[in-house]
C-alpha cells in the first residue's frame, strides 16, 4: 500500500485471533471515523519479508501507536503465553525513546482489561497512559477516541465517542448486506477486505459539519 | 476560527475485491436504510432497542 501520512498513522498492535476480532474491527473502525488511518501487520501480504522487519518498517511510519497488552493468559495448547504485544510495544517505545526528532514525536495508548492489572505482569511501563477498555467495543471506541483527540490540533474537530459508537453500530449493520452484495460472509472477511469496506462506507458517509 | 472535521482518508490496501465494487455495494445498501440507520449514521444516540455492539 501506499504509505500514508506519518502524523495521521495509527500503529495497532493487538491480538490477531477470532477471539478478538470483535474489538478490533471496533478499533480500526474508530481510528478511520476520527480521520487516521490503521496500519497493522496484517496489511502486508509479501511472505517473503521477514515478520520483524515488516512490523518495523510500518512503527517508523506511524506517529500514534495503540497496544493492546490484554492477552497474558497462557495459551491452552502449549501453556506458554504470547508475547508478541510486549514486544511490539517495546519496539514502538524504544523508536520514540531512541529515534529521530520526528520519531521522538511518538505517542502511544496502552490498553488492558483493567487500567491497574499491568502491574502484576509488565511494571516497567508505569507513567505510560493505561486505559482499559474491559473487554467491551464501545468502551474501546471511547478511549481510542478521546487519545486521538488529545493528540489532535484544536483546530480539527474530531467527533465525539458517542456519535462513533452509533455509526460503527450503523456500519455493523449494514456489513452482512454489504458483504453478501460482494459473495462475502462477514465471518470471512479478511483484515483488508474489513478496512477497504470501512474507509469506503466512511467515505460515503462522512459526519455532517454543523 | 471554527473547528473542522477532517477528511477521511482511504488507502490502496489490494483486497480480493475491487474499490469500484466496495463502493457499488454500499450505494446499494444505503439506498435501502430505514430512518433509524440514518438516525446511526448521523451519530444520534442509539435507542435502548436499537441495541449495541459491546461484548
Amino acid at each position: 500500500m501506499r504509505p500514508a501520512d506519518y502524523d495521521r498513522s495509527v500503529f495497532v498492535n493487538c491480538p490477531l485471533d477470532d477471539e478478538y476480532r470483535y474489538l478490533l474491527d471496533a478499533v480500526v473502525f474508530a481510528i478511520n471515523d476520527c480521520g487516521y488511518v490503521t496500519r497493522l501487520a496484517l496489511e502486508v501480504a509479501d511472505g517473503s519479508e521477514v515478520r520483524i522487519d515488516k512490523i518495523a518498517k510500518i512503527i517508523r511510519e506511524c506517529r500514534f501507536g495503540f497496544h493492546d497488552i490484554s492477552r497474558t493468559a497462557a495459551d491452552p495448547v502449549t501453556n506458554l503465553p504470547r508475547f508478541n504485544m510486549p514486544l511490539e510495544l517495546g519496539l514502538f517505545l524504544g523508536a520514540k525513546r531512541f529515534g529521530s526528532a520526528e520519531q521522538k514525536l511518538k505517542s502511544c495508548l496502552i490498553a488492558d482489561i483493567e487500567r491497574y492489572r499491568y502491574q502484576k505482569f509488565i511494571s516497567d511501563i508505569a507513567g505510560q497512559d493505561i486505559a482499559a477498555h474491559r473487554g467491551d467495543a464501545e468502551v474501546a471506541i471511547q478511549i481510542v477516541r478521546d487519545w486521538l483527540r488529545s493528540a489532535t490540533p484544536k483546530s480539527i474537530r474530531i467527533p465525539g465517542g458517542s456519535a462513533v459508537h452509533s455509526r460503527y453500530v450503523a456500519f455493523r449493520g449494514e456489513l452482512p448486506a454489504l458483504s453478501a452484495k460482494l459473495h462475502m460472509r462477514v465471518d470471512e472477511l479478511t483484515f483488508i477486505d474489513y478496512i477497504n469496506q470501512v474507509e469506503d462506507w466512511l467515505m460515503l458517509n462522512p459526519h455532517v459539519d454543523v | 476560527m471554527k473547528p473542522k472535521l477532517r477528511t477521511i482518508i482511504t488507502t490502496r490496501r489490494a483486497g480480493t475485491v475491487s474499490r469500484k465494487k466496495i463502493r457499488a455495494a454500499i450505494k446499494a445498501v444505503m439506498a435501502e436504510r430505514t430512518p433509524e440507520m440514518e438516525r446511526l449514521v448521523r451519530g444520534e444516540p442509539l435507542r435502548k432497542t436499537a441495541g449495541t455492539s459491546g461484548k
